[in-house]
């Protein structure tokens, strides 16, 4: 892999720098498009530019289905490795960030599966614990403990109780605001079973922030 | 109908997911319905804080050193092999397995297919062995060639006709085709070559 940067790339991604500055959205796909050539062709300078642009998404993507924040590193590293390693297979009429939600998505699901049992979060500890706890097999989560409501908190931490694939239909299309459409398309399901799936989970949510409110008060 | 079979569908109104049908009859339910009204507006509440996750800060260095991990695994790993040789030895086992058994399957045919058409080394022996080739004439070419033999026969016999005139100048003896001398030969060849070539 070299790393090296021809002039005339090196031109071309000042080119996109400059019309990503000015705030041109109309021409983001384009420069997209352009960026994702660049990087076939070995530009790593290119490459980064497309990390810089969907980092942000797939690290919280990945913290909120894996709910460590070291998992959840390593998570988007491997992301990134595998956008770079299949680049040639992406269709570029397709979506790029649909394509990098499903690889984040997928990583996850393999991370979950390697990952011990056990490591959910019992909802029985955390009320015993007064609701400030979190599990001794896990850190802090640095995200929630930014968080300036409580609340906010607290949906975050009921979000870890939700079965996996609820969880991650509810991050895609709650948080990340996908359309129903896009999230089936990358979780590979239908419409009507992430409606299904994203319906149920919205009940818990509330039901256990309602729970959790209560239990401290 | 139940109050809650329409937590589901209530669930999906309050973003809108529902479709017009489905969302006529929650609007109907809920003008009418205090509980459902509250769900409503909890769930709405709810979803609010959950899509305030989205706005959560997300620390600069964290980001960092995730790009600049994923850069030095690329810029230390070994050059991407091209797409097909990236199927037959990078791939996964079960492609790899496909690839090796096609290629095998390939080469197998290719020298069946080899041994059936090459030549045997006895075929190779009558092959170089040189033939006679007569190859087709004209018919013009036959008439010429015909021709040709009746105009020798003719010179023949007119080189005789010349010999027997020697020996009857030669009072009567015997003279053999090598007792005419060259010049007479020559004459009779001069003559015959004043005549008109008929053939052409």
């Amino acid at each position: 892999m070299t790393t090296e940067t021809g002039a005339a790339g090196a031109a071309e991604l000042g080119l996109i720098l400059m019309s990503r500055a000015a705030g041109d959205a109309n021409t983001a796909d384009a420069d997209l498009v352009r960026l994702i050539k660049l990087s076939r062709a070995g530009d790593l300078t290119a490459f980064e530019q497309i990390m810089r642009l969907h980092d942000r998404r797939v690290f919280r993507t990945a913290l909120r289905l894996l709910r460590r924040i070291e998992d959840a590193e390593d998570a988007s590293q491997e992301v990134f490795l595998r956008v770079h390693k299949h680049l040639d297979r992406f269709n570029e009429a397709g979506q790029f960030s649909a394509w990098v939600y499903r690889i984040t998505v997928n990583v996850c699901r393999d991370i979950n599966r390697k990952r011990s049992k056990g490591l959910a979060l019992s909802l029985d500890a955390f009320f015993a614990d007064g609701g400030s706890s979190e599990p001794a097999s896990q850190q802090p989560d640095p995200l929630d403990q930014a968080s300036q409501t409580e609340d906010v908190r607290l949906a975050a931490v009921a979000l870890r109780r939700l079965p996996e694939k609820e969880r991650a239909a509810v991050v895609l299309r709650d948080i990340e605001g996908l359309s129903t459409s896009e999230v089936a398309g990358i979780l590979g399901s239908s419409e009507t079973t992430v409606r299904s799936q994203v319906s149920r989970a919205r009940l818990k949510l509330k039901k256990w922030r309602d729970e959790l409110n209560r239990s401290r008060t | 109908m139940n109050c809650q079979r329409f937590d589901g569908w209530t669930a999906l109104w309050v973003e809108g997911d529902l479709d017009v049908r489905k969302q006529a009859l929650v609007e109907e339910h809920l003008a009418s319905c205090a509980r459902c009204t509250e769900l409503a507006g909890q769930l709405r509440a709810s979803q609010q804080t959950l899509r305030a996750l989205r706005q959560e800060i997300v620390e600069p260095g964290q980001l960092e050193a995730i790009r600049a991990g994923v850069l030095r695994g690329l810029s230390t790993q070994e050059p991407v092999r091209r797409q097909w040789l990236g199927w037959v030895f990078g791939g996964r086992r079960a492609w790899r397995y496909a690839s090796l058994a096609t290629l095998f399957a390939l080469a197998t045919g290719s020298a069946v297919w080899w041994m059936s058409v090459a030549p045997s080394p006895r075929q190779e022996i009558v092959r170089e062995t040189p033939s006679v080739v007569l190859p087709l004439a004209p018919s013009d070419s036959v008439a010429q060639a015909l021709s040709g033999v009746e105009g020798v026969a003719e010179r023949a016999k007119d080189v005789s006709s010349l010999a027997r005139g020697a020996q009857r100048e030669s009072g009567g003896l015997p003279v053999r085709q090598a007792d005419v001398s060259d010049s007479t030969i020559a004459a009779a060849a001069d003559e015959i070559d004043e005549e008109p070539d008929t053939h052409d």
